[in-house]
């Protein structure tokens, strides 16, 4: 099944049906306060008996969707309340609304690459002297780590699985395999959801993606609008398989009767999506990144750094949110009350001490001192201009040097989020610029 | 904190209580109690401390984490610190922890402040047992405990 | 944006700026200019009076400047300061991170910035294409952006709303001299929805305010050199520090919680907690947080461990907030810089109340003194001890 067009209003349905076969995870971009904020698993909820207008049917009736947002707005006790308990629930139904949101807040990377994962359990027994029967230590995989069920992600951008394609550089290297990583790639299937309006954030065709692009992805699905006289309230997804697994995804879904071949004014509506969001986002691009390393070769001792990092808080929110940030660091976790879960003890005698814990791998980020800080003291980025001057050298110099590839996929959250408004895009443009007027040329002479 | 003296949540429970005694007054104070043989729960694992001024709150938070059921901290009366002003300066951090800690939902009587003096040991046993009374209605911490994901 | 005329303060501001900077007063002055996006400000550091044109002060400058003041190697710095940036200067020179004679404190009276967390809520899947504070004079001009069906609806902006309905018809009042308390500055924003058609609404002021600043104590700064005013008059700040808040914290939020019971109130915490990623952008962006090394760094002894563990976060948050007890100023910088949109506020602002209720006291209005956990009454509250 090469493409597939589904009803927004059996989003839903669709969604449960995979639920069944894969764990299916779902956008949750919702910046309100409360509101999650990442990928999350969707809930199937038990289907309305036939014949009564079901949830998603009864919502369709007020899905104006301005009004819509701005229920939603209300909903969240924003505007004056300054509430505690403002759980922003995201119900299912609603789900088409909040897939028009351009980008969860945090990226798709954190189901390949979480924040937080153990890669090692240990054990010690009798380390403080048992009776002998346990002794030495013991090494496991921390249950759970490893996912079980395969998986299926609906609605990432195109951006964050143009990411993935970056991080498997890294981690399904051929030399150095991340199993963690592998694991979790190989079990994901991924349909992605093309920018029909990308966000004024939005630069990826600067680093080589598309609102409609295809990297990492193996279904992409374009948001139709209604039409009139197609009879959906709410418009269509329009499915195409790019690989292999996605079109058996689609042939399993098609099997189910959830959905029907395209028709071509169809096709003719996702190439005028195309060419709109196109246009759309060339506006206001910053400078293309794919030959900025030449240039910034030659500029590392350049006064540029000296006036670019000043803004700069050091904070960890950029690389963090980065959908291609993949630096880690490695940490034991030793469990604080080991001994009360611990093994049985001999009756009547006290119990056996065991010391437990598990090794994380945690995400860390380039722009914290102790990132590089030596155990002598001597920390070779010992200020933020090294520290910012890295971020930027990484991402567009050494890592295509490296990989190939430019480490960013122009989805503008360090953008959005800096809290100062330090631009990544005025960064590059400025950088560009430099080459352009042969500093770089005469530096690195 | 790694011995389990009796399993958790059943009659003869016994909470552990994490106790920072100051090393001039309550230390000596409950040095004097067991002297004088005065009874007092056996729930308190103590950590002589130079003064009730030098207790930093993270060792308070700290101990909640580590799985301490309570954390008591005891230091000179007013105007007898060793220091000159150790607990006064002490009873301010006290007194907005304190606030904090129940404001985020951990039981306050979970942490717990007193003045005990060298001559007092009758008083140290009877602050031990009124705290660990209390930590004993509220049962075994839960809350901010770190269990770690070993097994 | 870039079309708005710059307002009358930012006018006499970046003139005021170029003549410090050209007659030699100051080595580096750090303003705001404008960001690249929407609503959006940036940190400017201006060394030479070319780069004082850069410089603008309106609702969207929410970062707290005086964070750069101790990484600076200037030998004068003057600050473009709010109310809030002015009181964490004068705690800098409190705790001795900075002396009085480097500073130049260019006092903005400020009404109250911007949430962009809860433009982002409004936005939903809007796009925001420009947005710009804007005077309205006439009737029914008040968003209909917010008149949504409470579908539901928790009536979390009645408040706003009702006052909203009010005064928009009682409109009309002309001049440069109108001010926010007038309820007459709404935020103008215009964009494209997800179906690419355009959109424009308009918000009152106070429904993107930061919350912060809803309870702000005091929003001119409380010791300038000068104070530049809203229709860009200069004043001569007579160097003296302003005698106190100008009025009564009130603690409302704080309270609210106060009122719930404790089961709630670790609900309420752990689910703030939840949305941390540890990213430490509140360390970064708050002035207070200058230690060299911050104890979530440390290795020996590793006091919180670096992995989603909820009980360690749980244990910076409160650590962070008590090593800030008696030193926030309640800017609300922290809040801000926070991606994950989690509620500081409801540490610190317990802290600031018990400060404010035990004590009588409230950070940022002296330059001389003990800061809260350095000096103490014999007839503090004693009552809470054994």
């Amino acid at each position: 099944m090469a493409a597939l067009k589904i009803t927004k209003m059996a989003l839903n349905s669709v969604l449960a049906l995979m639920s069944e076969r894969w764990d299916v995870f779902v956008p949750s971009p919702s910046p309100a306060p409360g509101g999650p904020s990442g990928f999350r698993l969707f809930e199937p909820r038990p289907m309305p008996a036939p014949g009564k207008p079901g949830p998603s049917e009864r919502d369709s009736s007020v899905n104006r969707q301005t009004c819509d947002e701005d229920t939603l707005w209300n909903g969240t006790g924003q505007g004056g309340q300054k509430g505690r308990d403002r759980e922003n629930h995201l119900p299912e139904e609603r789900l088409p609304q909040f897939l028009r949101r351009v980008l969860t807040v945090k990226p798709l990377k954190e189901l390949f690459f979480p924040r937080s994962e153990p890669i090692l359990g240990y054990c010690v027994d009798g380390a403080f002297g048992g009776n002998g029967d346990g002794t030495g230590v013991s090494v496991f995989m921390p249950e759970g780590v490893l996912p079980g069920k395969p998986r299926v992600v609906f609605g990432a951008r195109p951006c964050d699985a143009a990411s993935l394609t970056v991080l498997d550089r890294v981690f399904a290297d051929e030399a150095y395999p991340d199993d963690f990583y592998i694991s979790r790639r190989k079990n994901t299937i991924i349909v992605g959801l093309g920018c029909n309006v990308p966000a004024p954030t939005c630069f990826c065709p600067a680093t080589g993606g598309d609102p409609f692009g295809t990297a990492g992805l193996d279904v992409l699905a374009y948001d139709l609008p209604a039409l009139d006289g197609d009879g959906s309230s709410q418009g269509h997804y329009l499915m195409k398989a790019v690989t292999r697994e996605g079109e058996a995804l689609l042939g399993f879904l098609s099997e189910a009767h959830l959905g029907e071949g395209p028709s071509e004014s169809d096709e003719r509506a996702c190439m005028a999506l195309e060419e709109r969001a196109r246009k759309a986002i060339a506006a206001g691009l910053p400078a293309d990144t794919q030959s900025l390393g030449r240039v910034l070769g030659g500029i590392f001792n350049h006064p540029y750094w000296a006036t670019l990092h000043e803004k700069c808080l050091g904070c960890a929110a950029c690389t963090y949110l980065c959908p291609t940030c993949h630096c880690f660091d490695i940490s034991e976790e030793p469990d604080p009350g080991a001994s009360r879960s611990g093994g049985e003890s001999p009756k009547g005698g006290p119990e056996r001490p065991r010391l437990t814990g598990v090794r994380v791998r945690n995400w860390d980020s380039c722009m914290f001192p102790i990132f590089t800080l030596h155990t002598s003291g001597h920390n070779p980025r010992p200020t933020g201009l090294e520290r910012v001057r890295q971020r930027v050298m990484h991402k567009f110099y050494y890592f295509p040097e490296n990989f190939g590839a430019v480490a960013c996929v122009g989805c503008g959250r360090c953008v959005k989020y800096c809290p100062v408004n330090l631009d990544i895009r005025e960064v590059i443009s400025h950088i560009a610029a430099l080459g352009g007027t042969g500093v770089a040329e005469s530096i690195s002479a | 904190m790694r011995e389990e003296l009796s399993p958790r949540g059943t009659e003869a429970w016994q909470p552990k209580i994490v106790a920072f005694l100051c090393h001039w007054c309550s230390y000596a104070g409950a040095d004097l109690a067991g002297i004088s043989r005065f009874q007092y729960p056996p729930s308190i694992r103590v950590i002589r401390v130079p003064c009730s001024g030098a207790v930093n709150p993270f060792y308070i938070v700290k101990a909640l984490q580590c799985g301490a059921d309570g954390v008591l901290v005891s230091g000179c009366h007013p105007g007898d610190c060793h220091y000159l002003a150790g607990n006064y300066l002490a009873r301010r951090k006290f007194a907005l922890l304190k606030g904090l800690l129940e404001h985020v939902g951990i039981e306050p009587d979970r942490v717990q402040f007193s003045w005990v003096s060298a001559a007092e040991g009758q008083k140290f046993a009877d602050v031990v047992k009124m705290v660990t009374d209390r930590v004993r209605s509220l049962g075994p911490a839960e809350k901010l405990v770190k269990r770690g994901r070993g097994r | 944006m870039s079309a708005q005329s710059p307002s009358a303060l930012t006018k006499t501001l970046r003139e005021f700026c170029a003549g410090l900077l050209d007659e030699g007063r100051v080595d580096v002055v750090v303003g705001f200019g404008r960001g690249t996006l929407p609503l959006r400000s940036t940190p400017v550091f201006a060394r030479n009076p070319d780069d004082a044109s850069r410089l603008i002060f309106d609702a969207t400058c929410e970062n707290n400047l005086s964070v750069f003041v101790p990484k600076l190697k200037d030998k004068r710095i003057a600050v473009v300061a709010k109310g809030c940036d002015s009181r964490w200067l004068n705690q800098y020179i409190l705790e001795r991170q900075t002396e009085g004679e480097r500073l130049y404190v260019i006092g903005v009276r400020c009404q109250g910035v911007i949430d962009r967390k809860k433009l982002d809520a409004y936005l939903g899947s809007r796009r925001l294409l420009e947005g710009r504070l804007e005077e309205i004079r006439g009737q029914g001009e008040c968003g209909e952006g917010l008149e949504g069906e409470g579908a539901g609806g928790t009536g979390g902006v009645e408040g706003a709303g009702g006052v909203k309905g009010a005064e928009g018809v009682e409109g009309a009042r002309p001049g440069p001299g109108v001010s926010v308390s007038d309820g007459h500055i709404k935020w103008h924003l215009e964009g494209n929805d997800a179906e690419g058609r355009p959109w424009a609404a308009s918000l009152d002021f106070e429904d993107l305010l930061s919350d912060s600043c809803k309870v702000c104590v005091k929003k001119g700064p409380v010791y300038a050199d000068v104070v530049i005013g809203e229709n860009g008059e200069t004043v001569k700040g007579n160097g003296e520090t302003a005698k106190g808040p100008e009025r009564e914290p009130s603690f409302d939020d704080v309270k609210e919680v106060e009122g719930a019971s404790i089961e709630e109130r670790w609900k309420a915490f752990r689910s703030e907690v939840s949305k941390c990623i540890r990213c430490y952008a509140c360390r970064q962006a708050c002035p207070g947080c200058y230690c060299k090394e911050c104890f979530v760094d440390r290795s020996a002894p590793r006091w919180i461990g670096g992995s989603d563990d909820e009980t360690d976060t749980m244990v910076f948050h409160l650590m962070r907030a008590m090593h800030l007890a008696g030193r926030c100023v309640d800017c609300g910088a922290c809040v801000r810089a926070c991606p994950m949109g989690v509620d500081l506020g409801l540490l610190n602002r317990k802290l600031q109340k018990d400060g404010w209720v035990l004590f009588h006291h409230i950070a940022g209005f002296e330059r001389e003194g003990k800061p809260l956990f350095g000096t103490f009454l014999p007839d503090d509250p004693n009552d809470f001890i054994l």
